[in-house]
């Protein structure tokens, strides 16, 4: 309970801050956006790597692409199920015909129907997508004039207008946010793929870790050349992407230490300037010790509760559901954004360090101007020398 | 603490409740969130991804290599250098750079 209730010396160094109301007022905001702009760069990079990982840890073990000299090519469906359905280890090989087409705001990605998507569909009470109709993401929602929902889609070659029928669930934005479900012939009309043959085809494996093992064999397994990717590359190669821009904000804390350092410097010019007050008090019977915890006490009202704040603010930016900021500023979306959920694994030990971090200098750095007042006499101070 | 103390400081004693208010606010919010609501806010996510069969996430624009870098063309080379390997990781990078200058080869 003791330290629910004030002592004399905090009473003292709260009343000694109030005296001088704008120098601490703009002290305790500078401290606030340091903290808040350090740890909001830091716990953003932190949520999206971890969100992104993830995310894919659900996604298919491999993803094989057939290859020829002009690029990517689509590859029998037969054929591929077959070369692989054989090798020791693989779950589920599935073909998929997908691929970017542009949409009216910017590119989606359309995807074809497949037979386990159809239990999905049934699941959140959503439609099959017939011909000419499609069951979209969030992200895509059209009005023409006469009050139906239509999607006109293109490549490079062709142009499709689709119906939209219905909207996958709310909770589908990070996963499906732009994507186009349709029926198979639909897919392949937009993408220019002949019948019979599929964009890529995914598989799981048995055990996780020997996915990579297994890409050799299945290469081999195909009579044409493709191109795995596992999932472990699809996590390192976003990954490598936030941590580019983790690079970057690192950046921004350089000017973040040097405003830390510039506080600290203006705290100390502060007490020194006011050496013939350390000189009264000092005459009153206060003993260098006193001296140093009024300095100490100050620091720490004015750091604690500011720094605290900063990390609030930017807990809550960051945390707070279905923010869409994050997708404008960092990950390039020139449309509306999704709604992003972000995983906040690790933001308890990253907010520990950015507290520890400005709070123990910047109280510890209060001491030294007073070690400096303390070699000298009462008298010499009260008249204000140097 | 005595009461002319108390009398003296009234005004301080007032911030005081302020500033441990803002405090005790400011970290228990947290505390409690990251108590009381999963960390993993995006499992609903995950499940609809694993769901659909999709190797994507919907975090970075369609259209884009990190979208879906299975798409990139290993025919098309993004490596800064041409003596480096298409698949890399930064301690292979080291190694490489330390073969390349050893000077027990003389390269």
């Amino acid at each position: 309970m003791k330290l629910l209730f004030p002592g004399l010396p905090t009473l003292w160094a709260l009343n000694d801050l109030l005296r001088q109301p704008a120098k601490t007022t703009l002290t305790a905001a500078a401290l606030m956006l340091l903290s808040f702009f350090s740890a909001a760069a830091l716990l953003a990079n932190q949520a999206l790597d971890d969100t992104a990982r993830h995310l894919l840890s659900r996604s298919p073990s491999l993803v094989i692409r057939r290859l020829n000299a002009g690029g990517w090519a689509p590859m029998p469906v037969g054929p591929a199920v077959k070369a692989v359905e054989n090798i020791t280890g693989v779950i589920a090989p599935t073909t998929r015909i997908w691929g970017a087409v542009a949409g009216p705001d910017g590119p989606l990605t359309i995807l074809a129907v497949t037979p386990p998507m159809e239990s999905y569909l049934k699941k959140y009470g959503l439609p099959l997508p017939a011909a000419g109709q499609a069951v979209v993401g969030r992200g895509i929602v059209q009005n023409d004039p006469n009050g139906r929902n239509r999607l006109t889609l293109a490549s490079l070659k062709s142009a499709i207008t689709l119906d939209i029928v219905a909207q996958l669930p709310a909770a589908s934005e990070m996963a499906a946010y732009d994507l186009v479900l349709t029926t198979p012939q639909d897919a392949r009309s937009i993408l220019n793929i002949p019948e019979k043959m599929a964009s890529d085809l995914v598989l799981d494996v048995f055990h996780p870790d020997e996915a990579d093992a297994l890409a050799p064999e299945l290469s081999a397994a195909f009579p044409w050349p493709v191109h795995i990717t596992s999932r472990k590359e699809a996590q390192k190669q976003l990954s490598g992407r936030f941590a580019v821009q983790g690079t970057l904000f690192v950046i921004i804390l350089i000017p973040a230490i040097l405003a830390l350092v510039l506080l600290i410097l203006a705290g100390g010019q502060d007490v020194l300037a006011r050496r013939s007050e350390a000189g009264l008090l000092r005459a009153l019977g206060w003993t260098s010790r006193d001296l140093a915890r009024l300095q100490l006490l100050r620091s720490a009202l004015v750091c604690i509760p500011s720094v605290s704040l900063g990390l609030l603010c930017a807990y809550t930016i960051i945390f707070y559901p279905k923010i869409q900021w994050v997708g404008k500023l960092y990950l390039g979306w020139s449309q509306k954004a999704p709604a992003y959920c972000l995983s906040s694994v690790g933001a308890a030990l990253i907010m520990a360090e950015i507290f520890a971090l400005i709070v123990i200098p910047y109280i510890l750095a209060s001491v030294w101007p007073v070690m400096v007042l303390a070699a000298q006499a009462p008298l010499f101070l009260m008249k204000g020398n140097r | 603490m005595d009461r002319d103390a108390d009398d003296l400081f009234e005004f301080s004693f007032r911030w005081f409740w302020i500033l441990t208010a803002i405090i005790i606010f400011a970290v228990g919010a947290m505390a409690a969130d990251l108590y009381l609501r999963s960390s993993r806010q995006e499992m609903a996510a995950a499940a609809h991804l694993a769901q659909l069969g999709i190797s994507w996430t919907a975090l970075t624009p369609a259209g884009t290599l990190s979208r879906r870098p299975e798409t990139r063309h290993p025919g098309i080379d993004l490596r800064f250098s041409p003596q480096l390997p298409f698949q890399m990781n930064t301690a292979d990078l080291l190694f490489h750079i330390s073969q390349d200058v050893s000077p027990a080869t003389g390269k």
